[in-house]
């Protein structure tokens, strides 16, 4: 086991130059979190990743995982070539500090394509509350250094433009989805009343050096929840989000494209009928699959319909029935979904009272019938939400508490997909 | 500008233990709210508490914060913008924002403005998500000003 673990770190070492030594667990029993610690507030030395509140992370095809978070006005990237156990020195994005979104919800985001181009974007608020701008740079030389930040939104209303979602196609377009309040601003200065935000999208097909202009896919979403952005089979972005229906229901709806810079008409997910003027601050997740299918999850709140909530959409426009999963009298919330052919992972996290669990159950059928949902870790002073992801040969869970850390929890080996 | 300070100005760390202590304190009906500077509906809600309250200082009103406590002094100014900084208010300390929720209630999911009106001295208690109306509250207030 030594010479094992002697091996890989000098690996790490030849392979990476330049690699801090900060290692996290990755069995629920690595370093304690280091957020607001001495090693944090130095400021002539790089915070670390435990420093940060609400990281994302991507595996790169060469097995590489890529995680984006922030500290005290930077955004910072770097990489893992032990999947997640010790990882290299944070390149820092935006040289001049701004201020950033990251809680819950917010998160800044990161996207990789197939040609070594690294994506990010974050939200960064204003002055006046509930406004943003939406933000993105990118890196062309392997994250050694990253683009100037620019601003996405074409709108620079001291408004809402927030709740970023990013993703890059494997034709190279880069797409960003948010929720954007300036048809709202523009509504009350003529007395009129809006409900919610607006969703709002912007393609680049040039790598991220520009953006064509803002689009507008739906009046009247939910605020303040997360939106998911994804591509599919087609190259072309889907988008996912919490909608309002009529006054004040709150379901979802889903977007597909028509082509590169045209969205289709949206649809709606959920029947759900949750009633409630108010912020869930809880959003969908989604996972598409290469045969076109989409694997969709969902927390509502409803009186008769409540819980987490899982569905697929085929290509052929048929859906599965809606399966209900994790525990509502444990407050399961927060879920995730990631897929592989037929395979199908869901995760969530709970509490009773005294500690935290995150929770896994899995489909070997396309979601069809689901595995007994299993608990990943657990612990005791709270935690970020979970997020699977996968090397393509493994499945994790990043799961970053206050007490463990960063974690990269390991899901499902024992397939070769 | 003379400086106003009074008790009502300053942010209680809600803990783990406060919402039983505050059942146990209250010998009267009182409305709680739950409320973030996060959340749109809440600043509504607020402005809305802050006029009622005006009008009805009888009301027995215990706001709570689950804003991280680094924004203790965004909330004390938009407390005293909404004209509520004379009662006492509460912020989520730092324990987990999970473990506070669920000292309060196990079925509530965080969403916001959550609000708990209870009634015979804290003894039964009505959950609402969602903004309230001002005639919910004040129907409420009437009823427990005759009993």
């Amino acid at each position: 086991m030594k010479t094992l673990l002697l091996i890989s770190y000098l690996f790490i070492t030849i392979a990476t130059p330049g690699i801090s030594h900060a290692t996290h667990g990755d069995s629920g029993g690595g370093a304690a979190s280091t957020q607001n610690s001495d090693a944090c507030r130095n400021v002539n030395q790089l915070p670390e990743l435990d420093c940060a509140s609400a990281p994302d992370s991507v595996f790169a095809d060469n097995g590489r995982l890529w995680t984006v978070w922030s500290y005290a006005g930077h955004v910072y990237v770097n990489y893992s070539d032990d999947k997640g156990r010790s990882y290299s020195k944070a390149v820092t994005v935006n040289l001049t500090a701004e201020k950033i979104s990251a809680r819950g919800e917010n998160r800044p985001k990161i996207a990789l394509n197939n040609k070594g181009g690294i994506y990010i974007s974050w939200t960064t608020p204003l002055e006046k509350r509930f406004s943003g701008n939406v933000r993105f740079s990118y890196s062309n030389n392997n994250g050694r250094s990253f683009s100037e930040p620019v601003t996405v939104n074409d709108n620079l209303d001291i408004t809402g433009h927030r709740f970023d979602a990013l993703t890059v196609a494997d034709n190279g377009n880069i797409y960003l989805a948010w929720l954007d309040k300036r048809d709202k601003l523009k509504a009350i200065k003529e007395g009129k009343k809006y409900t919610g935000a607006a969703v709002y999208y912007a393609m680049s097909d040039d790598g991220g050096k520009s953006f064509h202009a803002n689009k507008k896919i739906i009046d009247n979403s939910c605020e303040c929840c997360r939106v998911v952005i994804d591509t599919d089979n087609r190259d072309l972005p889907v988008i996912f989000w919490r909608n309002i229906y009529g006054k004040n229901t709150r379901d979802h709806a889903l977007v597909n494209f028509d082509s590169a810079n045209k969205a289709a008409e949206p649809v709606r997910i959920s029947y759900d009928n949750w009633q409630v003027d108010a912020c869930p601050h809880h959003g969908p997740d989604m996972s598409l699959t290469q045969s076109g299918n989409m694997h969709l999850v969902w927390f509502n709140n409803a009186e008769k319909k409540h819980g987490l909530f899982y569905k697929r959409l085929n290509k052929d426009n048929s859906s599965s029935e809606t399966f209900s999963f994790g525990n509502y009298n444990a407050t399961a919330s927060h879920p995730n979904v990631l897929s592989a052919g037929n395979r199908v992972w869901l995760s969530w996290k709970e509490f009773d009272g005294k500690q935290e669990t995150a929770w896994v159950q899995s489909s070997d059928n396309n979601g069809n019938t689901w595995s007994d949902a299993k608990i990943i870790a657990s612990t005791l002073n709270g935690s970020d939400y979970p997020f699977l992801l996968s090397d393509k040969k493994t499945v994790y869970l990043q799961w970053k508490t206050t007490q463990e850390g960063f974690q990269m929890l390991v899901v499902d080996k024992s397939k070769e997909r | 500008m003379p400086l106003i300070a009074s008790a009502g100005n300053m942010l209680i760390p809600f803990k783990t233990d406060s919402y039983n202590k505050l059942l146990m304190n209250n010998d009267e009906a009182f409305l709680m709210v739950m409320w973030s500077l996060d959340c749109p509906p809440c600043i509504k809600e607020l402005n809305m508490l802050g006029l009622l309250y005006k009008k009805n200082p009888n009301l027995n009103l215990v706001l709570v914060s689950t804003d991280s406590v680094s924004r203790s002094s965004e909330i004390s100014g938009f407390l005293k913008e909404s004209g509520l900084s004379n009662l006492n208010s509460w912020i989520f300390s730092d324990e987990s924002g999970q473990k506070l929720r669920y000292s309060i209630d196990p079925r509530w999911y965080g969403e916001l403005p959550r609000s708990y009106f209870h009634n015979d001295e804290g003894k039964s208690r009505c959950s609402v998500s969602g903004l309230l109306e001002t005639d919910e509250i004040l129907a409420w207030l009437n009823i427990n000003l005759d009993s």
